[in-house]
């Protein structure tokens, strides 16, 4: 039988962070962190396999607000400062810890790395990372596709006739004006799917989704590969299942990878160690200890007192962990040949910020796997669409309901703590989808408050808010942001309402929250 | 061919029953028999406030490292102090409501359902009007309707039952505690006398299946052959000339193309 199918699927995503109004933005940070920890970091991995001829394809979502953050001159020219800073930072550490060999090294390893990202990011792709992915695709090495306009949780928006539409209309959209091309694969946030979804992506000409395992193993009629082949949904969107297998190796509490001692501790960071004069300068106005990227401990244990980092022994782990992973997927590769008549397709979704950002060595495991795969007939590095071109003929089923969070099914997005949301999100959503039927054209000042409308609207519908307010994390800011859009939407709505559009207060908004240029209200209707 | 794949399907389908356990385990699956909880009409087991339900399983089990890695997205320290204050943020409140009358259901998971609701002063004051002398003692309450498979007419249901609400209750969640079923829910006012004059009425909501389905009949399709080849393209290394984006003529041909993507196939 022909070797089985691994597909890794990257999630890139964060919601849009842009506050021009500000010089330096706490919440910001998160962009330049996924870059410099993430983004960059895959970038290289990409093109050290390329160099090395080792056959790579892997699938990558990019969300729209993501890609519209990447494209963003503003929020470029916010990142060249803060790297020149971390930099800076970088070159005062090597210094500092000269009389210590044991730090010095670490403090090496960051500065190398840091000046390498700068290289990167402004000489090598002149600032525009979506250029850099754009061609890792079209050499072969990257099958990417989008996810909704705004990370919309797309099963608790769909109350509102065409909200659903709308959120799936302008990610398709958006990927078309950045790659030129229509994205074959979506990815549901959350991979919160229920039956009826794939219509929507059925209508824009995507091929393909992701559920978690028990959308496929409760898929009706029941699919007779489980998770290791895709099904077609009635609308003739393919649908393909995570393996709960290679995701339990990286996720277990007790055996996951990014847990092992010898990796890099995240939290222990010189924003919070180092006397507070010498970092004052890298920290947010505020002037609050926060995290900087400089990280010189190892997780060590369950414990707090952490062991000085030691990159040689991290590599050697990280070695063995794709070993691992590799000699486990051609295990399940050997067994599942004795029960399929198709070679099977591993599916193993993850977000990618968990790669570089949460999991330090990530990027290079990812290379150590891809580099070994190439060295495996069992095993071969592929893609859905690659699955579906070799494998059209599937089998038709419904997924069941399910999301890849807490539980499985919607929960985090649906709780105590942000269940008042969707109230607002729904009622706003209803008024300005009637208010957008009632002008089938518009003049122009209008069109732009209609529009203008829809972006808050979209901003309003990320799943990020819902998500931070049930697990705690930065409430505050998920709430004001909510609010914020919510509260845009509805003045603009009112102002359409009275034949009032304010000229002023419609520019500011469309200068601050400028995602989606192209975008038309009509696609709301 | 056929057999062949359905039996080593079934085989295979119990072969990952371990992966299935781990699931069940994730997703805190409960074994309940719904039709006896539906069948005992008590109101769902949940704080009177009409605040959510105690987690099942608190932790999440394997869950728990993966949501550690997402929340680390937005991890740049400990929360601030004193809050965030940016100047770009709104100074508004939203509406305490909007003045019209609506009841919405979302499904949570296979168990609960959850609803939120708005019923305007006007609506409940002509209500009581209508009940006459029976407004005295008529209490707010959900009426939560088991449609599965029924086009709702407002008594057609297989069953339902009732939840009494709190004076303020303006949400709840709802332990239906069936998977694979669809609820409709009403909120109204009962009278002492047992009589129920809805006020509004929900959406019908479709709870999740929870369980490997007993339909084992197996169909396939083939999935689109056009779109393939483009995928096929990229895959074989041939650079993709930078082309201007796809005309809206274009699009729609993407549209009728994957309408004809299921084209029924007969058994292998």
């Amino acid at each position: 039988m022909p070797p089985a199918s691994l597909a890794f699927v990257l999630h890139a995503h964060l919601p849009f962070v842009r506050h021009p109004a500000h010089e330096d933005f706490l919440e910001e940070r998160w962009l330049a962190e996924a870059i410099t920890e993430t983004y960059i970091p895959l970038l290289e991995v990409l093109g050290a396999l390329e160099r090395d001829r080792v056959p790579t394809r892997l699938t990558l979502s990019l969300s729209p607000p993501l890609l519209a953050m990447l494209a963003d001159h503003l929020l470029r020219g916010r990142y060249l400062r803060h790297l020149d800073r971390l930099v800076e930072l970088a070159e005062k550490e090597e210094r500092r810890t000269r009389a210590d060999e044991r730090f010095h090294r670490v403090a090496e390893m960051y500065l190398a790395r840091f000046c390498r990202t700068r290289t990167i990011f402004l000489e090598d792709w002149g600032q525009d990372l979506i250029a850099a992915f754009r061609s890792y695709q079209e050499r072969g090495l990257l099958e990417i596709i989008t996810c909704a306009a705004t990370h919309g949780f797309l099963p608790l928006l769909a109350v509102t006739p065409g909200a659903v539409r709308a959120q799936v209309e302008v990610a398709v959209a958006e990927h078309r004006r950045f790659f030129a091309r229509s994205p074959e694969g979506f990815w549901l946030p959350e991979c919160a799917y229920e039956p009826g979804l794939d219509a929507e992506l059925a209508r824009v000409g995507v091929r393909y989704f992701f559920v978690d395992t028990h959308g496929i193993a409760h898929a009706t009629p029941r699919p007779v590969y489980g998770v290791y082949a895709p099904i077609a949904c009635d609308s003739g969107v393919a649908a393909f299942g995570r393996d709960p297998d290679s995701s339990k190796q990286v996720w277990s509490a007790e055996e996951g990878y990014p847990g092992d001692f010898w990796y890099r501790d995240f939290y222990r960071d010189i924003g919070f160690d180092l006397d507070y004069d010498y970092v004052r300068p890298y920290l947010p106005p505020t002037g609050q200890r926060i995290l900087t990227g400089l990280k010189y401990h190892r997780i060590t244990g369950k414990t707090d007192v952490k062991a000085p980092y030691e990159p040689e022994r991290a590599r050697e782990r990280l070695e063995a962990h794709a070993a691992h992973f590799v000699a486990g997927r051609v295990h399940q590769a050997a067994w599942l040949a004795r029960a399929m008549d198709r070679p099977p397709i591993i599916v193993c979704p993850y977000d990618a910020e968990l790669f570089g950002h949460w999991w330090f060595e990530g990027p290079w495991w990812l290379e150590a796997v891809l580099r070994r795969l190439a060295a495996t007939p069992e095993l071969r590095a592929g893609t859905p669409g690659d699955d579906l071109a070799r494998h059209p003929t599937v089998q038709r089923a419904t997924p069941a309901a399910s999301t890849w969070g807490w539980k499985g099914y919607n929960e985090v997005w649906l709780a105590g703590e942000n269940d008042w949301l969707y109230r607002h999100l729904h009622a706003t959503a209803d008024r300005l989808h009637a208010l957008c039927r009632s002008y089938p054209s518009a003049d122009e000042r209008t069109r732009r408050a209609l529009t203008q409308a829809l972006r808050e609207l979209f901003l309003a519908q990320a799943s990020d808010w819902a998500f931070m307010m049930s697990r705690a994390t930065t409430v505050e800011y998920a709430v004001r942001r909510s609010l914020d859009h919510l509260l845009r939407c509805q003045e603009l709505c009112a102002q359409v309402e009275r034949g009032a559009v304010d000229d002023l207060r419609l520019a500011a908004l469309e200068d601050t929250d400028n995602l989606f240029p192209t975008l038309d209200y009509r696609v709301f209707v | 061919m056929l057999a062949e794949a359905l039996g080593t399907g079934l085989e295979l389908v119990g072969g990952w029953l371990d992966c299935g356990r781990s699931v069940a385990r994730r997703i805190g699956a409960q074994v309940v028999d719904p039709l006896a909880r539906l069948a005992g009409l008590g109101p769902a087991p949940h704080a009177p406030t009409g605040d959510p339900p105690p987690a099942d399983q608190p932790g999440g089990g394997e869950a728990a490292p993966q949501f550690q890695a997402e929340e680390a997205k937005y991890y740049l320290g400990p929360p601030r102090t004193p809050a965030a204050r940016y100047a770009d943020r709104e100074s508004g409140e939203l509406p305490r409501a909007y003045g019209c009358d609506r009841i919405v259901l979302l499904p949570r998971d296979p168990w609960w359902v959850f609803t939120y609701w708005e019923i305007t002063p006007t609506t409940r004051v002509q209500a009581l009007r209508a009940l006459g002398a029976e407004a005295e003692g008529a209490r707010e309450l959900l009426r939560v309707y088991d449609v599965t498979f029924i086009t709702f007419t407002g008594d057609n249901a297989w069953q339902s039952f009732d939840v009494e609400l709190p004076p303020g209750a303006d949400r709840w969640y709802l332990n239906v505690g069936r998977p694979a079923a669809s609820f409709c829910v009403e909120i109204g006012l009962a009278t002492p006398g047992g009589r129920f004059l809805p006020l509004a009425r929900s959406n019908v909501v479709t709870t999740p299946r929870a369980t490997p389905s007993p339909d084992t009949a197996v169909r396939w399709v083939e999935i689109a052959a056009e779109a393939v080849r483009e995928s096929a393209r990229a895959w074989e290394g041939t650079p993709l000339a930078s082309v201007a984006p796809e005309s809206a003529a274009e699009a729609s041909e993407g549209r009728s193309r994957s309408s004809d993507a299921h084209a029924p196939r007969t058994a292998r």
